[in-house]
């Protein structure tokens, strides 16, 4: 593999727990030395239960959250070596989409201020005009009408939502998008809309991935790669058919176990109880 | 007409707010709240003696002439011009005066009475509506800001930032609300400058914007942490922006709430302020210093009660109208309460 | 009371009915727990009333599960609460049909009727146990509190009974849970925990509103598994509402399917499974991504659902399904036409209407997963 658009090198984030004035200093190690690559133009699917830590790599990764320790590099080079003007073009390479579509969009802007806001940000489109003939466009490839701009995030469904939420991530022009369980929120006629979309997208425009879910379904349709995390760690990766296929790991083959088929004949949740 | 300064800035005040409510009209939350609003009698009641009140203290500041002895006379005052002084105390719709060795026949009629120098009640009653408002929202306005941008601080910020503005308007909070009051009017008014309205409302404002700032960093704290806010940082919108254009318009629904019913405990506050002593001095009409008067009159012979009982019933009729419009304001304005 | 004759809507009702040329009088209808009949819930808002629950009807039998699949606004969660008369008031009202729990019509029942039977003769679970249990008293409490307001059983035998329960529920050192509060248990345990307190008097009918929706997938499978388990240990039955068709083929033994308030079709697990016949369920199948469909679209249900104040006349999947034609835009399709062998509510499926295309609506390989 040629040099990976996302390097991620023994990433830690420990929390402080407060126990008390004079208690040693405890920590949460919500992630704990992760590794993994991602190369460009590929999915990988970062997969875990509640408290795995999954969620925030994605933030870390985002330059939301500052890591404990370890590197993040983008293209080559690391965020630390980035500042000032250079961090913020990061911010247009890299971008996100988070699972509720009903917080994730600011009620009291309009469509088009929300789209446009990055642009302006980032001095997309010579002017107001243009920048809103943007937004349109992104508006069409995302499967909404342009006049939609015009219009406040309530009048819309969660699946639209979701749909302006990819919108306003593409709207800087974006070579990475994180997505912290996009369609956990939707129904599932819904997720298959979106899902769709965000397949197509990824091909016309080359785009990288990381895909943060418990949903196993979606990671084998959709991911080329997957990383298991239990506990702020990787305990299994390799491609969805490696994993899916021949899971190395207990938890892993735990978690496949758990995914309830869809054939009424063999019941087999209910065979066996593990608890 | 001659316009002085103290003129500009009540009708300043008023358009102000008028300017606001009409702006945030065109937010669909705000008009589906003046939709709300507009739909309960009580509340429409309530908004409209309110503006009556706001409405005299408009006319009363709008000089019109000056009269003999050099005073600026207001609308208020031309319309009183009929209204002549007595020499003393007199009952509501009295013909003659009291408390005097010898009753002498009143002039005019006079509805609820005269004062110790003659005066009409009633006029003095409508001389206060416009120290009420001036000091109820002058003092908002001089409170806001600073809780605003104190709790915004603190809140999105955090860390250190948060801890000395907490720490700062914690040791305020501890001080007594009373005396701190009464010494930041004294040191304002040393000076040479007399005590008048901009030094009361500069005191009460710089001690009632703690609870507002708490509010606000509470309200700060949880839209930091919203997804809108994360995906706008990750586009990246610096925080300036982000404090202006996604937190604030979050944070106005509690601060316009917060501000109309501090405008009522404003009003409350100068009354007490009078009659500490340092309230608003006695040839500035309002309504405390006729309820201040009530010290004397209400121990002598026959009882002179219409004086601050008029000026009771004035400040508890607008600080009820302002309660029941901010209670109805908060209602409307809570998204929980939507279908 | 088993009956032996049967009102025509039980028999379209009923997912185990055989061929339609079967005589009526000659099926003994299997014991029959919960019955709903033309079940409507309303509620008055802007716009007219939204007809959340819109004619619902179908049959609960002793120690089976009925699932009740659908998405959001399809009123699946409304009917739940339906049956133990907890809609949402003043704006939320049920304006018709029967619930019959062991053949008595529920929505006859006085205000203390009701409250005996909640509880104890039929339990509901939900999907946030946070909510669901309160923040301020012991786990312990609230487990005695629900057997002693309901007269099963009072002090230490309650406490014993609730000790008992939080171990079959697979909760270790029941002792040390019985004196903590929800907020220190996981949502797993905290979900167990309200199991325990729904079976703590041992309810004739479980009511699960999606309990496993906020919890991972490991301890859904637990929860799934343990739900299965009590039911074939007590012979209660289980309504369960949900949206994955995943949990239904896991561990129910019928389908209802709904949609915009209506049941568009009931059928055995297995039956449904082996071929989907209603337009809207198929397109649900159809959506379910899968290693098997990588690198291809997924079919989509295209547009949205309607608001409930304003369901479409006719057909209220027309506007979005592939097969639709004139008829179904004016005509509301019947609940069990006589084409099909068991309810589907779509046009295709009933002979007497005249302008059917041929090409039927078969299931081909492409919808199911």
């Amino acid at each position: 593999m040629d040099t990976p658009l996302v390097s991620v090198h023994n990433l830690k984030k420990y929390f402080p727990i407060r126990k008390g004035l004079f208690a040693p200093k405890a920590y949460k190690r919500a992630v704990d030395d992760v590794s993994f690559d991602i190369g460009q133009g590929q999915t990988l699917a970062l997969v875990g239960e509640s408290g795995s830590g999954k969620s925030t790599v994605g933030l870390m990764l985002l330059d939301l959250l500052e890591p404990t320790g370890g590197d993040i590099i983008y293209n080559g080079r690391p965020f630390s070596d980035r500042r000032g003007a250079e961090r913020l073009e990061l911010r247009r390479e890299m971008q996100v989409v988070f699972q509720d579509p009903y917080s994730s969009l600011n009620v009291r802007m309009t469509v088009k201020e929300t789209l446009t806001e990055g642009m302006q940000v980032h001095n997309i489109g010579r002017n107001e005009a243009e920048r809103e003939a943007r937004a349109a466009d992104l508006l069409t490839h995302v499967g909404l009408s342009p006049d939609a701009l015009r219009r406040y995030p309530h009048e819309f469904s969660g699946g639209q939502r979701q749909r302006i939420a990819i919108a306003r991530a593409l709207s800087v022009e974006p070579q990475f998008i994180v997505l912290d369980e996009p369609t956990s929120a939707l129904d599932v006629s819904v997720q298959s809309q979106v899902l769709n979309l965000l397949r197509s997208l990824q091909k016309t425009r080359n785009l990288t991935f990381l895909f943060i879910t418990h949903n196993l379904a979606v990671v084998e349709y959709l991911a080329d790669y997957v990383a298991v995390m239990e506990n702020g760690r990787i305990v299994e990766r390799g491609t969805v058919d490696d994993v899916f296929d021949r899971p190395q790991q207990a938890y892993t083959q735990r978690l496949l176990n758990s995914i309830p088929s869809l054939d009424p004949t063999a019941q087999k949740l209910t065979k066996s109880s593990p608890i | 007409m001659t316009m002085i300064l103290s003129d500009i800035i009540p009708i300043a005040i008023v358009g102000l707010f008028l300017f606001v409510i009409i702006r945030a009209g065109r937010e669909p939350l705000w008009e589906e709240a003046y939709r709300r609003l507009g739909s309960n009698r009580q509340t429409m009641a309530a908004i409209v003696v309110m503006s009556l009140f706001i409405a005299i203290g408009i006319l009363d500041s709008i000089t019109v002439s000056v009269s003999n002895s050099g005073k600026p006379q207001t609308i208020v005052d031309v319309m009183f011009r009929g209204i002549p002084q007595e020499r003393t105390y007199s009952e509501p719709m009295g013909t003659v005066t009291v408390g005097e060795p010898h009753p002498h026949e009143l002039k005019h009629k006079h509805i609820f009475g005269t004062d110790g120098v003659g005066r009409d009640v009633f006029y003095n009653m409508l001389k206060g509506c416009r120290t009420a408002i001036i000091i109820g929202c002058l003092t908002q306005l001089i409170a806001m800001p600073v809780a605003l941008v104190l709790g915004m601080l603190a809140g999105y910020f955090g860390k250190l930032t948060d801890d000395l503005i907490q720490y700062a308007y914690t040791v305020l909070d501890s001080i007594p609300g009373v005396l701190l009051l009464i010494v930041i009017i004294t040191v304002l008014s040393l000076k040479g400058q007399e005590r008048g309205l901009l030094q009361i409302c500069t005191a009460l404002g710089v001690t009632s914007w703690v609870q507002l700032c708490r509010l606000v960093r509470g309200e700060t704290l949880k839209h930091r942490d919203r997804d809108y806010v994360r995906a706008a940082r990750a586009l990246g919108v610096s925080h300036g922006r982000i404090l202006l254009r996604h937190i604030l318009p979050n944070l106005l629904p509690i601060l316009i709430i917060t501000a109309t019913l501090g405008v009522s405990g404003n009003i409350i506050s100068e009354t007490i302020l009078t009659y500490l002593g340092v309230g608003v001095p006695p040839d500035i009409g309002s309504w405390g210093n006729m309820i201040d008067s009530a010290r004397m009159e209400l121990a002598r012979q026959p009882v002179i009660w219409w004086n601050f009982s008029v000026a009771s019933l004035a400040v508890l009729i607008l600080v009820l109208c302002i309660n029941i419009f901010g209670d109805a304001l908060r209602d409307a304005v809570d998204p929980r309460l939507r279908s | 009371m088993p009956s032996a004759t049967l009102s025509t809507r039980a028999y379209e009702a009923s997912p185990n009915v055989g061929q339609a040329s079967l005589p009526v009088t000659h099926i003994k209808m299997p014991d029959v727990l919960l019955q709903l009949e033309d079940l409507k819930t309303y509620f008055t808002v802007e716009g007219g009333p939204a007809r959340a629950v819109d004619g619902v009807s179908f049959t609960v039998e002793q120690g089976k599960t009925l699932a009740i699949v659908g998405e959001s606004g399809c009123g699946k969660s409304m009917t739940g609460l339906s049956i133990l008369q907890l809609v949402p008031e003043p704006a939320g009202y049920i304006d018709g049909g029967k619930v019959l729990f062991e053949g008595k019509d529920l929505l006859d029942s006085t205000w203390e009727q009701m409250r005996e039977i909640r509880g104890k003769d039929i339990a509901m679970i939900f999907q946030e146990p946070m909510t669901s249990l309160n923040p301020v008293r012991t786990i312990g409490w609230q487990l005695v509190e629900a057997m002693e307001v309901h007269g099963t059983a009072r002090g230490a035998e309650a406490r014993k009974r609730a000790m008992d329960s939080l171990d079959r529920v697979g909760l270790s050192g029941p002792d040390v849970v019985m004196r903590q509060y929800p907020h220190e248990l996981s949502g797993g345990m905290r979900q167990r925990v309200m199991i325990a307190m729904a079976l703590s008097n041992r309810p004739k009918l479980l009511i699960a509103d999606e309990p496993t929706t906020a919890l991972d997938v490991t301890v859904q499978a637990q929860i799934l598994a343990l739900i299965r388990e009590l039911q074939q240990e007590t012979g209660m039955s289980v309504l369960l509402i949900t949206h994955d068709l995943g949990i239904v083929a896991e561990v129910s033994d019928s389908v209802a399917v709904m949609y915009a308030g209506q049941v568009v079709e009931s059928a055995s697990t297995l039956d449904l499974f082996k071929s989907p016949m209603h337009p809207y369920t198929q397109g649900l199948f159809a959506s379910i991504p899968s290693r098997s469909r990588r690198g291809q679209d997924l079919l989509t249900l295209d547009g949205i659902v309607p608001p409930a104040t304003a369901w479409p006349s006719g057909c209220r999947f027309e506007p979005r399904c592939r097969h639709a034609w004139g008829t179904c835009k004016s005509v509301a399709p019947k609940a069990a036409p006589k084409g099909a062998d068991r309810p589907v509510r779509c046009h295709l499926y009933d002979p007497d209407i005249a302008d059917r295309p041929s090409t039927s609506a078969a299931p081909t390989a492409e919808v199911l997963p």
